[in-house]
Protein backbone atom coordinates (compact mmCIF):
# COMPACT_ATOMS: atom_id res chain seq x y z
CA UNK A 1 0.00 0.00 0.00
CA UNK A 2 2.88 2.55 1.00
CA UNK A 3 4.78 1.64 -2.36
CA UNK A 4 1.67 2.24 -4.01
CA UNK A 5 1.16 5.72 -2.40
CA UNK A 6 4.97 6.53 -3.62
CA UNK A 7 4.93 5.85 -6.95
CA UNK A 8 1.47 7.51 -7.13
CA UNK A 9 2.75 10.65 -5.67
CA UNK A 10 6.07 10.75 -7.96
CA UNK A 11 3.72 9.67 -11.16
CA UNK A 12 1.15 12.48 -10.39
CA UNK A 13 3.43 15.03 -9.48
CA UNK A 14 5.87 14.69 -12.88
CA UNK A 15 2.92 14.34 -14.75
CA UNK A 16 2.00 18.17 -13.63
CA UNK A 17 5.40 19.06 -13.42
CA UNK A 18 5.63 18.24 -17.01
CA UNK A 19 1.73 19.58 -18.08
CA UNK A 20 3.32 22.87 -16.81
CA UNK A 21 6.59 22.36 -18.99
CA UNK A 22 4.23 21.66 -22.12
CA UNK A 23 2.22 24.91 -21.41
CA UNK A 24 4.62 27.46 -20.33
CA UNK A 25 8.16 26.78 -22.04
CA UNK A 26 8.71 29.28 -25.05
CA UNK A 27 10.82 26.70 -27.02
CA UNK A 28 8.52 24.38 -28.78
CA UNK A 29 10.57 21.33 -28.82
CA UNK A 30 10.93 21.16 -25.23
CA UNK A 31 6.92 21.60 -24.99
CA UNK A 32 7.15 18.32 -27.28
CA UNK A 33 9.17 16.57 -24.70
CA UNK A 34 7.51 17.12 -21.83
CA UNK A 35 4.27 16.18 -23.65
CA UNK A 36 5.97 12.49 -23.73
CA UNK A 37 6.80 12.57 -20.29
CA UNK A 38 3.39 13.26 -19.46
CA UNK A 39 2.00 10.46 -21.71
CA UNK A 40 4.89 8.36 -19.81
CA UNK A 41 3.48 9.06 -16.60
CA UNK A 42 -0.22 8.78 -17.30
CA UNK A 43 0.57 5.19 -18.62
CA UNK A 44 1.77 4.31 -14.93
CA UNK A 45 -0.88 5.75 -13.80
CA UNK A 46 -3.03 3.67 -16.02
CA UNK A 47 -0.92 0.53 -14.71
CA UNK A 48 -1.90 1.88 -11.31
CA UNK A 49 -5.78 2.06 -11.43
CA UNK A 50 -4.99 -1.33 -12.74
CA UNK A 51 -5.88 -0.96 -16.00
CA UNK A 52 -3.11 -2.56 -17.88
CA UNK A 53 -4.74 -2.99 -21.63
CA UNK A 54 -5.49 0.91 -21.36
CA UNK A 55 -1.69 1.56 -20.16
CA UNK A 56 -0.49 -0.33 -23.36
CA UNK A 57 -2.55 1.33 -25.88
CA UNK A 58 -1.32 4.66 -24.23
CA UNK A 59 2.39 3.69 -24.66
CA UNK A 60 1.69 2.43 -28.61
CA UNK A 61 -0.64 5.49 -29.90
CA UNK A 62 0.26 8.49 -27.65
CA UNK A 63 4.07 7.42 -26.91
CA UNK A 64 4.54 5.80 -30.04
CA UNK A 65 2.66 7.74 -32.73
CA UNK A 66 1.00 11.20 -31.81
CA UNK A 67 4.33 12.47 -30.10
CA UNK A 68 6.42 11.47 -33.41
CA UNK A 69 3.44 13.27 -35.56
CA UNK A 70 3.67 16.66 -33.46
CA UNK A 71 7.77 16.57 -33.83
CA UNK A 72 7.33 15.65 -37.64
CA UNK A 73 5.23 18.48 -37.67
CA UNK A 74 7.29 21.14 -35.39
CA UNK A 75 10.17 20.09 -37.86
CA UNK A 76 8.36 21.06 -41.00
CA UNK A 77 6.99 24.53 -39.76
CA UNK A 78 8.99 27.14 -38.93
CA UNK A 79 8.50 28.45 -35.09
CA UNK A 80 8.76 31.60 -33.21
CA UNK A 81 11.00 31.68 -29.84
CA UNK A 82 8.05 33.65 -28.26
CA UNK A 83 4.43 32.17 -28.95
CA UNK A 84 2.60 33.62 -26.41
CA UNK A 85 -0.68 35.62 -26.57
CA UNK A 86 -0.40 38.73 -25.37
CA UNK A 87 -1.27 39.53 -21.53
CA UNK A 88 -4.55 41.12 -22.30
CA UNK A 89 -5.67 37.51 -23.67
CA UNK A 90 -3.66 35.48 -21.04
CA UNK A 91 -5.09 36.79 -17.77
CA UNK A 92 -8.78 36.30 -18.71
CA UNK A 93 -8.34 32.67 -19.99
CA UNK A 94 -5.88 32.66 -16.12
CA UNK A 95 -9.65 33.55 -14.55
CA UNK A 96 -11.41 31.00 -16.70
CA UNK A 97 -9.43 28.20 -15.69
CA UNK A 98 -9.64 28.77 -12.39
CA UNK A 99 -13.32 28.91 -12.18
CA UNK A 100 -14.01 26.26 -13.76
CA UNK A 101 -10.58 24.14 -11.79
CA UNK A 102 -12.56 25.52 -8.68
CA UNK A 103 -16.14 24.36 -9.81
CA UNK A 104 -14.79 21.18 -10.40
CA UNK A 105 -13.34 20.57 -7.04
CA UNK A 106 -16.52 21.53 -5.71
CA UNK A 107 -18.28 18.65 -8.21
CA UNK A 108 -15.80 15.83 -6.89
CA UNK A 109 -16.10 16.76 -3.27
CA UNK A 110 -19.57 15.91 -3.31
CA UNK A 111 -18.50 12.60 -5.20
CA UNK A 112 -16.16 12.01 -2.51
CA UNK A 113 -18.60 12.43 -0.28
CA UNK A 114 -21.12 9.93 -1.73
CA UNK A 115 -18.11 7.42 -2.68
CA UNK A 116 -16.75 6.89 1.07
CA UNK A 117 -20.01 5.91 2.22
CA UNK A 118 -20.57 2.71 0.17
CA UNK A 119 -19.48 -0.76 1.11
CA UNK A 120 -17.04 -3.16 -1.37
CA UNK A 121 -17.48 -5.16 -4.31
CA UNK A 122 -17.34 -8.99 -3.08
CA UNK A 123 -13.57 -9.98 -3.63
CA UNK A 124 -14.12 -12.77 -5.71
CA UNK A 125 -15.38 -11.03 -7.91
CA UNK A 126 -13.22 -8.23 -8.10
CA UNK A 127 -10.55 -10.29 -7.86
CA UNK A 128 -11.78 -12.67 -11.04
CA UNK A 129 -12.35 -9.20 -13.25
CA UNK A 130 -8.55 -7.95 -12.04
CA UNK A 131 -7.00 -10.91 -13.03
CA UNK A 132 -8.04 -10.72 -16.90
CA UNK A 133 -9.04 -6.82 -17.77
CA UNK A 134 -7.85 -7.31 -21.01
CA UNK A 135 -10.00 -10.61 -22.11
CA UNK A 136 -12.89 -8.88 -20.61
CA UNK A 137 -12.43 -5.59 -22.25
CA UNK A 138 -12.10 -7.92 -25.61
CA UNK A 139 -14.99 -10.02 -24.93
CA UNK A 140 -17.22 -6.79 -24.10
CA UNK A 141 -15.75 -5.06 -27.56
CA UNK A 142 -17.11 -7.99 -29.54
CA UNK A 143 -20.74 -8.21 -27.43
CA UNK A 144 -21.77 -5.37 -25.79
CA UNK A 145 -19.98 -2.31 -27.49
CA UNK A 146 -19.50 -3.94 -31.05
CA UNK A 147 -21.30 -0.88 -32.90
CA UNK A 148 -19.40 1.91 -31.04
CA UNK A 149 -16.32 -0.44 -32.28
CA UNK A 150 -17.85 -0.33 -35.65
CA UNK A 151 -18.43 2.90 -36.13
CA UNK A 152 -14.51 3.70 -34.95
CA UNK A 153 -12.99 1.75 -37.46
CA UNK A 154 -15.53 3.80 -39.98
CA UNK A 155 -13.90 7.54 -38.18
CA UNK A 156 -9.99 6.07 -38.78
CA UNK A 157 -11.08 5.78 -42.45
CA UNK A 158 -12.12 8.74 -42.75
CA UNK A 159 -9.78 10.38 -40.99
CA UNK A 160 -6.76 8.35 -43.51
CA UNK A 161 -8.73 9.60 -46.72
CA UNK A 162 -9.49 13.06 -45.17
CA UNK A 163 -5.40 13.89 -44.09
CA UNK A 164 -4.41 12.04 -47.48
CA UNK A 165 -6.74 14.58 -49.55
CA UNK A 166 -5.37 18.04 -47.08
CA UNK A 167 -2.22 16.85 -47.77
CA UNK A 168 -2.12 15.25 -51.28
CA UNK A 169 0.00 17.79 -54.15
CA UNK A 170 -1.58 19.22 -56.57
CA UNK A 171 -4.45 21.62 -55.22
CA UNK A 172 -7.32 20.95 -58.10
CA UNK B 1 -3.65 5.93 -2.64
CA UNK B 2 -7.31 7.30 -2.51
CA UNK B 3 -9.18 7.38 -6.03
CA UNK B 4 -10.54 11.47 -4.96
CA UNK B 5 -6.68 12.13 -5.31
CA UNK B 6 -6.22 10.90 -8.93
CA UNK B 7 -9.44 13.20 -9.82
CA UNK B 8 -7.92 15.82 -9.21
CA UNK B 9 -4.23 15.19 -10.68
CA UNK B 10 -6.66 14.74 -13.71
CA UNK B 11 -8.63 17.89 -13.72
CA UNK B 12 -5.36 19.65 -12.50
CA UNK B 13 -4.44 18.27 -15.94
CA UNK B 14 -7.25 19.49 -17.67
CA UNK B 15 -7.17 22.65 -16.15
CA UNK B 16 -3.30 23.25 -17.39
CA UNK B 17 -4.12 22.03 -21.11
CA UNK B 18 -6.90 24.36 -20.90
CA UNK B 19 -5.15 27.53 -19.91
CA UNK B 20 -2.41 26.30 -22.82
CA UNK B 21 -5.12 26.16 -25.56
CA UNK B 22 -6.88 29.27 -24.33
CA UNK B 23 -3.51 30.97 -24.34
CA UNK B 24 -0.51 30.11 -26.64
CA UNK B 25 -0.11 31.70 -30.02
CA UNK B 26 1.31 28.42 -31.71
CA UNK B 27 -1.15 25.84 -33.36
CA UNK B 28 1.00 22.64 -32.71
CA UNK B 29 1.23 23.72 -29.20
CA UNK B 30 -2.65 24.46 -28.89
CA UNK B 31 -2.94 21.10 -30.49
CA UNK B 32 -0.61 19.46 -27.81
CA UNK B 33 -2.70 21.28 -24.98
CA UNK B 34 -5.65 19.60 -26.47
CA UNK B 35 -4.17 16.09 -25.89
CA UNK B 36 -3.32 17.01 -22.54
CA UNK B 37 -6.94 17.58 -21.92
CA UNK B 38 -7.98 14.30 -23.77
CA UNK B 39 -5.57 12.53 -21.61
CA UNK B 40 -6.96 14.02 -18.71
CA UNK B 41 -10.21 12.98 -19.39
CA UNK B 42 -9.31 9.34 -20.66
CA UNK B 43 -7.46 9.31 -16.58
CA UNK B 44 -11.15 10.22 -15.04
CA UNK B 45 -12.85 7.32 -17.22
CA UNK B 46 -10.42 4.90 -15.95
CA UNK B 47 -10.62 6.26 -12.45
CA UNK B 48 -14.43 5.82 -12.65
CA UNK B 49 -13.80 2.32 -13.27
CA UNK B 50 -12.12 1.48 -10.86
CA UNK B 51 -14.68 3.27 -8.66
CA UNK B 52 -17.08 0.63 -9.96
CA UNK B 53 -15.03 -2.17 -7.74
CA UNK B 54 -16.39 -0.53 -4.47
CA UNK B 55 -20.27 -0.50 -5.82
CA UNK B 56 -23.22 -1.19 -3.66
CA UNK B 57 -24.92 -2.73 -6.09
CA UNK B 58 -23.34 -6.02 -6.64
CA UNK B 59 -23.00 -7.28 -3.43
CA UNK B 60 -24.92 -10.35 -3.91
CA UNK B 61 -23.37 -11.28 -6.55
CA UNK B 62 -21.40 -14.55 -7.00
CA UNK B 63 -20.50 -15.28 -10.73
CA UNK B 64 -18.74 -12.96 -13.69
CA UNK B 65 -21.12 -11.96 -15.77
CA UNK B 66 -22.59 -9.30 -17.60
CA UNK B 67 -24.59 -7.14 -15.24
CA UNK B 68 -21.27 -7.79 -13.44
CA UNK B 69 -18.71 -6.82 -16.20
CA UNK B 70 -20.26 -3.68 -17.60
CA UNK B 71 -20.25 -1.30 -14.41
CA UNK B 72 -16.64 -2.80 -13.90
CA UNK B 73 -15.20 -1.80 -17.20
CA UNK B 74 -17.00 0.44 -19.32
CA UNK B 75 -14.83 3.04 -18.13
CA UNK B 76 -11.69 1.42 -19.78
CA UNK B 77 -13.67 0.76 -22.80
CA UNK B 78 -14.68 4.28 -23.04
CA UNK B 79 -11.16 5.65 -22.48
CA UNK B 80 -10.26 3.48 -25.36
CA UNK B 81 -12.66 4.93 -27.63
CA UNK B 82 -11.61 8.45 -26.36
CA UNK B 83 -7.69 7.87 -27.07
CA UNK B 84 -8.86 6.71 -30.57
CA UNK B 85 -11.06 9.65 -31.42
CA UNK B 86 -7.95 11.75 -30.17
CA UNK B 87 -5.73 10.05 -32.24
CA UNK B 88 -8.09 10.41 -35.51
CA UNK B 89 -8.23 14.20 -34.22
CA UNK B 90 -4.47 14.83 -33.71
CA UNK B 91 -3.71 13.36 -37.15
CA UNK B 92 -6.56 15.73 -39.06
CA UNK B 93 -5.49 18.51 -37.06
CA UNK B 94 -1.83 18.43 -37.56
CA UNK B 95 -2.76 17.91 -41.44
CA UNK B 96 -5.07 21.13 -41.22
CA UNK B 97 -2.16 23.22 -39.85
CA UNK B 98 0.56 21.55 -42.39
CA UNK B 99 -2.41 23.06 -45.43
CA UNK B 100 -2.20 26.52 -43.61
CA UNK B 101 1.26 26.86 -43.16
CA UNK B 102 1.51 25.75 -47.04
CA UNK B 103 -0.82 28.76 -48.16
CA UNK B 104 -0.19 30.98 -45.02
CA UNK B 105 3.55 30.35 -44.09
CA UNK B 106 2.72 31.19 -40.50
CA UNK B 107 1.29 28.50 -37.55
CA UNK B 108 0.45 31.46 -35.10
CA UNK B 109 -3.23 32.02 -34.62
CA UNK B 110 -2.87 35.59 -34.71
CA UNK B 111 -1.82 36.21 -38.04
CA UNK B 112 -5.44 34.20 -39.51
CA UNK B 113 -7.70 37.14 -39.61
CA UNK B 114 -8.80 36.58 -43.26
CA UNK B 115 -12.52 36.96 -42.46
CA UNK B 116 -11.94 39.73 -39.45
CA UNK B 117 -12.62 42.91 -42.01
Amino acid sequence: MILQDIIFWILSVSAIIAAFGVVFLNNIFRSALFLILVFLSFAGLYILLSAEFVAIVQLLVYVGAISILVIFALLITKNEKNSNLPIRVSIPAFFVVAMFFVVVLFALNSLNEITSSSKHLSETIASEVLQDTSGWIGSLLVSNFVIPFEVVSILLLATLLGSLMLLRNDPK
Amino acid sequence: MNIFSIFIVAMSIFSIGLFGALSRKNLIVILMSIELMFNAIVLLAVGFSRLGFSSILYLGRNTVSEEVLIPLLSGQIFGLFIITVAAAEVALGLALVLTLYRSRNTANVDEINELRN
